[in-house]
């Protein structure tokens, strides 16, 4: 009785706070479903070598990286599509995607006056502070955020990058570190996500436009979250965006993601990669709230999210710790994952994944143990709701090196309603006598006592499913930054509207 | 000559120096009372005693009858007669409470020189003495402190010393979490022990229990020091005074 | 030799499959490229012999000598040999034993793929036993296909032990389907030197139904032991309980893959998992996948899975009792296997099984 008293003292304050967010936000379902009206320049559809090319020349590439991009082509093309997924990925054509759409701009901006007033009314829009002075939308008295803002092929703009560079970071588009730091660029790209990796990954690797890049010096914290904002505009295009993320010794960096796209009637495909490289005594918290448009109720247009993310921790004592909120997408598959190279080092996996509709996920983790000491706690929660499908699946290796190696993992299922699916799908493979390896696992629906409990105090039933989800959820919204655990609050009950009844 | 000699012993745990240097002397027969404020140290002393990893010796020795005690190992300085009541003893599912107590007992016969018990004869003296500390037999039969309650769990570990018959039993906070019938079945299986070879070491906060197992020594340990010794009286007078006296001091 | 061996040996699944990717068959195909299999010739079958420590369990016995079945007077009438199986009417509240004894002797490599399906009737009780042990060590390629169909509130002991030699394949499968109120309660304790894989497919089609999947298992050497198992809710309020734990040591290798689907209208339904590994050695590897498909909302279903090294407080605490290291080890490897034998419900077969583990731990 006792600790269900405190469940709702503590709940009634966040259930107000839920419900006036939700209200806040409209009818609108998916509110970042416009499209903005801006001339664009497009490379013809399709890819091939000289789509390849052109993308290289229009990014003014260095001959290594043109290479490169052309290596990862021809392995792309022979490479077969996968198929060990759940979700039943139709037919992609890659022939009928733009790979390059770029708003017209006859001079690069030098500063945010000279970018396009319609780009800067866009991210108004979306909440999105490309004005130095501004703090994310709605959230007051919350610290400065650096922003890079990607429009479907390119970085337009960058905030804060005078502050940081005072400290000697680089935060930049990844097409610019190409030319202003080439060393770290040529040295790292690739590195933890080789262009073979897999179909995605590969064709990421020959045609990728834009994406942020990071560069923490030896020693610096980072003063400011750092934040890379993915935006989806023109029609028929791909994303393809890069990240490459490097903390230097004892240093620690937060970055945050965010991306939404316009509502549309056909799917669109989004084939990111983040690399992330933890040097000794390095952290990197990397926070994604993932909105991309999810189709409609039937199941008509969305985002296909296929996006590889992986940290080396490969200094000793590093960390990285994923913290993920996915709501949008068609189609989500993704699996930001840790290899624990150094000894001592930590990789952690947060996640949040609600599909409604006809939406499916397969998303998790992989946690490769190889250095001693190495340490992984996953944490996944996983709301299915209408007529959607989910699926986590995580590995964890413990390879014959890792002694003493330990690894907590702890994976939650919610059903709402009776049409939905929910399943859980982990791989443990130990080959170290010292490890420790720990998974549960539930899957069961709101309980109807905590719901009971919740009405009979007087909260409405979408209000009361919204607050049990967002408490189901805490352990995880807890590790995001302040100024993402509010919108993604919010997320989680537009993303559920309708689910109840 | 003393049965446990303890000389200027200094322990670390993690890197962290938690004995500081503690000399203590324990004769055949005493009964030594080590009283002292939560964290000062008496869980550390009683573990580097009975040699747990993890408890790195950096200073001074100990001999137990002669001979090095640091020297052995934890399995060894158990044949050898010494015992440890945890203070949060362990559960082993799956092993019973029999089985464990026939195998710590034929270690040490072994060792010994001397036959296995026959296994019924064992059967009975252990029921016997189980009899004596109020624990039904059933406990016997149940994997070893696995859903016991924290005052069974004393009493079986009061069981164990008492079938495995130690010259040197140190018993940490064996009488938390007893009810005052338990506490006097525990004590009265304690004294039926104490003869003129068999030394105790009891680490307690209650004067309570004190009033039951007589001490020939009382002493006070404070961040990893002793910082006072006296005869029984002092107990009484820490029961009024409390440690602030000493907290200080140290 | 069979139809479905040679089809089985002609195409072999690779670990490209994700139901096979922890488990290797290449050396299965390697005795085909060599000597070849082939079927035990049918006058072996006359070589009635030992069948393993649950021989002194009191039970009707068909032996099974290198996959060829021995009727004997005792078990005439409740078998009848087709040519597309063996079917078996066993009778309720007499146990059943199934022995499966392999003799080939080094250089000889036999083949069989014994088929038995158990009609059972409504509302009885039944007891069945299943062992595969070896006298020749020899290869042995075995594999029994058992189905067993269990209509309204019948029972369904069955314990099973594998004992093979280190030549021996086994690949065994078993269907069991449950209609309204019948329980399935299986064991299986594996304990062989070669490679041992058990598909256990238990089907809930009626309501109110119960599965329990239980099993035990040492790995010693290079021995290679694999439960893939499946638990599928089709009916509405059934419940089912998986239950594992192995050891490993030498150059081992464990695999668990379970896996519960409950179908879309199976509300009201109680599925469990459990998979707990002791590694051992160095060498030793130990691979699970326990899944949960579920498609029905109203549901509790959960799993666990826990690899880990002995534990170092109840290792002190053994040794602070006097008990050197090295046995203090070998209680609480055995401590930790013996915790799952609890679920065997027959006394008889539990104190065979502690027995045997306790001799083939000591083995190792
Ligand atoms: N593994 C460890 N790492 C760091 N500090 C430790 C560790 N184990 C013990 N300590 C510290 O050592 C000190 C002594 O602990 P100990 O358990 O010996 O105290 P105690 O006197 O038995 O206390 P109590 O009366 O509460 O039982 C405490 O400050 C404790 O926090
Ligand atoms: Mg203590």
């Amino acid at each position: 009785m006792s600790s269900a008293n405190a469940f709702v003292t503590d709940a009634k304050e966040s259930a107000r706070e839920t419900a006036e967010q939700v209200g806040a936000l409209g009818l609108d379902k998916y509110k970042y479903g416009f499209e903005t009206d801006i001339e664009m320049e497009f490379a013809p559809k399709g890819v091939n070598e000289d789509i390849v090319r052109l993308i290289s020349s229009k990014k003014e590439d260095p001959e290594w990286l043109l290479e490169w991009r052309l290596r990862a082509f021809s392995v792309w093309q022979d490479m077969p599509e996968p198929q060990w997924q759940k979700p039943h990925v139709p037919q992609i054509d890659y022939q009928d995607i733009y790979y390059y759409a770029a708003p017209k701009q006859t001079n690069k901006p030098q500063s945010l006056d000279e970018v396009d007033p319609k780009l800067l009314e866009t991210y108004e829009k979306l909440g999105i502070p490309l004005k130095e002075q501004e703090v994310l939308a709605g959230v007051q008295g919350a610290p400065k955020v650096a922003v890079d803002a990607v429009f479907d092929s390119v970085s337009v703009a960058t905030t804060y990058k005078k502050t940081l560079e005072a400290e000697g970071i680089v935060f930049c588009s990844i097409s610019e570190a190409v030319h202003t730091h080439p060393e770290l660029v040529k040295k790292y790209l690739g590195s933890v996500v080789p262009y073979s990796d897999n179909k995605h990954a590969c064709l990421n690797s020959a045609v990728f436009t834009d994406g942020s890049f990071v560069y923490i010096p030896k020693g610096v914290r980072c003063p400011m979250e750092l934040s890379t904002y993915f935006r989806i505009n023109a029609e028929n295009t791909g994303q393809f965006e890069r990240t490459l993320i490097i903390a230097d010794e004892g240093s620690y960096v937060s970055y945050l993601e965010g991306c939404t796209a316009p509502q549309r009637d056909e799917n669109q495909l989004h084939a990111a990669v983040v690399e992330l490289i933890a040097l000794d005594d390095a952290e990197i918290k990397y926070s994604t709230v993932q909105n991309w448009y999810p189709g409609d109720e039937d199941g008509k247009g969305g985002i296909y999210n296929f996006v590889t993310k992986r940290a080396a921790c490969r200094g000793k004592n590093s960390k990285v710790s994923w913290t993920q909120v996915e709501t949008g997408s068609a189609i989500t598959w993704k699996y930001p994952s840790c290899i624990l190279q150094g000894d001592n080092s930590v990789g952690e996996f947060y996640s949040v994944a609600i599909t409604n509709n006809r939406q499916e996920a397969d998303t998790g983790t992989k946690m490769i143990h190889l250095g001693k000491n190495t340490r992984s706690r996953i944490i996944s929660k996983g709301i299915s709701a209408g007529r959607a499908d989910q699926t986590y699946r995580g590995l964890v290796r413990v390879m014959p090196r890792a002694d003493g190696a330990r690894n907590f993992t702890q994976c939650d299922s919610l059903l709402i309603g009776g049409n939905c699916g929910a399943h859980t799908i982990p791989y443990i493979e130990s080959r170290n006598p010292t490890a420790q390896l720990e998974h549960e696992a539930t899957t069961s629906r709101i309980s109807e006592d905590q719901l009971f409990y919740c009405l009979s105090r007087g909260l409405g039933e979408e209000e009361a499913i919204a607050l049990i989800v967002n408490g189901f959820c805490k352990e995880v919204m807890q590790t995001l930054p302040m100024e993402f655990a509010v919108e993604a609050q919010k997320l989680i009950g537009i993303s559920l509207e309708g689910s109840v009844g | 000559m003393s049965l446990l000699s303890i000389k200027n012993f200094a322990v670390e745990v993690d890197e962290k120096p938690i004995l500081k240097g503690i000399d203590l002397e324990i004769g055949p027969g005493e009964v030594h009372a080590i009283m002292g404020p939560n964290g000062s140290g008496k869980s550390t002393l009683s573990y580097a005693l009975a040699g747990r990893d993890g408890y790195e010796v950096t200073g001074g020795s100990v001999t137990f009858d002669g001979q090095d005690l640091l020297e052995l190992d934890a399995d060894e300085r158990a044949r050898e007669g010494l015992f440890l009541a945890f203070q949060y003893p362990v559960e082993l599912p799956g092993v019973t409470n029999t089985t464990f107590l026939k195998h710590a007992l034929n270690a040490k016969r072994k060792h010994q020189g001397l036959e296995e018990l026959d296994a019924l004869e064992f059967v009975k003296a252990v029921r016997k003495k189980a009899k004596e500390l109020n624990m039904p037999d059933d406990m016997l039969k149940r994997a070893v402190n696995v859903g016991f309650s924290g005052g069974e769990k004393k009493r079986n570990e009061t069981l164990q010393m008492a079938v495995l018959e130690p010259r040197m039993a140190i018993l940490d906070e064996t009488d938390s979490g007893l009810d005052i019938d338990a506490l006097k079945v525990v004590s009265d299986g304690v004294n039926r022990l104490r003869d003129e070879n068999r030394s105790f070491l009891v680490i307690t906060h209650y004067q309570r229990l004190l009033d039951y197992i007589v001490p020939d020594h009382v002493h006070v340990l404070s961040a990893g020091r002793i910082v006072k010794s006296g005869d029984k009286s002092l107990a009484l007078e820490l029961e009024k005074s409390g440690y602030a006296e000493f907290v200080d001091a140290a | 030799m069979t139809k479905e061996i040679e089809n089985f040996l002609s195409d072999l699944p690779t670990r490209r499959e994700e139901g096979w990717k922890y488990t290797d068959l290449k050396a299965i195909g390697a005795v085909a490229e060599g000597a070849g299999w082939t079927s035990a010739p049918a006058a072996r079958a006359q070589r009635l012999s030992e069948t393993g420590p649950l021989a002194e369990i009191d039970a009707d016995t068909l032996v099974f000598v290198d996959g060829n079945p021995v009727v004997s007077d005792e078990t005439s009438d409740i078998i009848s040999v087709m040519p597309e199986g063996i079917e078996i009417a066993p009778r309720p509240g007499r146990p059943l034993h199934l022995a499966f004894v392999s003799t080939a002797i080094d250089g000889e490599a036999f083949a069989s793929s014994p088929k038995l399906s158990l009609a059972a009737k409504a509302g009885q009780h039944y007891a069945l036993i299943e062992s595969h042990t070896a006298i020749g060590t020899g290869n042995t390629l075995c594999m029994p296909r058992i189905s067993i169909e269990a209509p309204r509130d019948a029972v369904i002991k069955h314990a099973a032990l594998f004992d093979e030699s280190a030549a021996g394949f086994t690949l065994s499968r078993i269907d069991v389907t449950l209609d309204q109120g019948a329980e399935y309660d299986g064991f299986a304790l594996q304990t062989g030197l070669g490679l041992t894989r058990r598909e256990a497919t238990v089907t809930l089609a009626g309501e109110h139904g119960f599965a329990r999947l239980g099993g035990a298992y040492v790995g010693r050497d290079s021995s290679h032991i694999d439960n893939t198992t499946l638990v599928v809710h089709n009916a509405a309020n059934a419940r089912s309980l998986q239950d594992f734990r192995g050891v490993l040591d030498g150059e081992s290798r464990g695999v668990f893959q379970g896996k519960v689907l409950v179908a879309k209208d199976a509300q009201g339904t109680d599925g469990q998992q459990q998979h707990k590994a002791l590694l051992l050695s160095p060498k030793a590897e130990v691979d699970a996948k326990p899944e949960l498909e579920i498609y029905a909302d109203d549901v509790q279903c959960a799993h666990g899975a826990t690899v880990g090294a002995i534990d170092q407080n109840q290792l002190f605490y053994l040794r602070a009792r006097g008990i050197p290291e090295d046995h203090a080890r070998a209680m609480l490897t055995e401590a930790f296997l013996m915790q799952s034998l609890s679920g065997i419900s027959d006394m008889a077969i539990r104190d065979v099984f502690r027995a045997h583990l306790t001799t083939r731990l000591g083995d190792r």
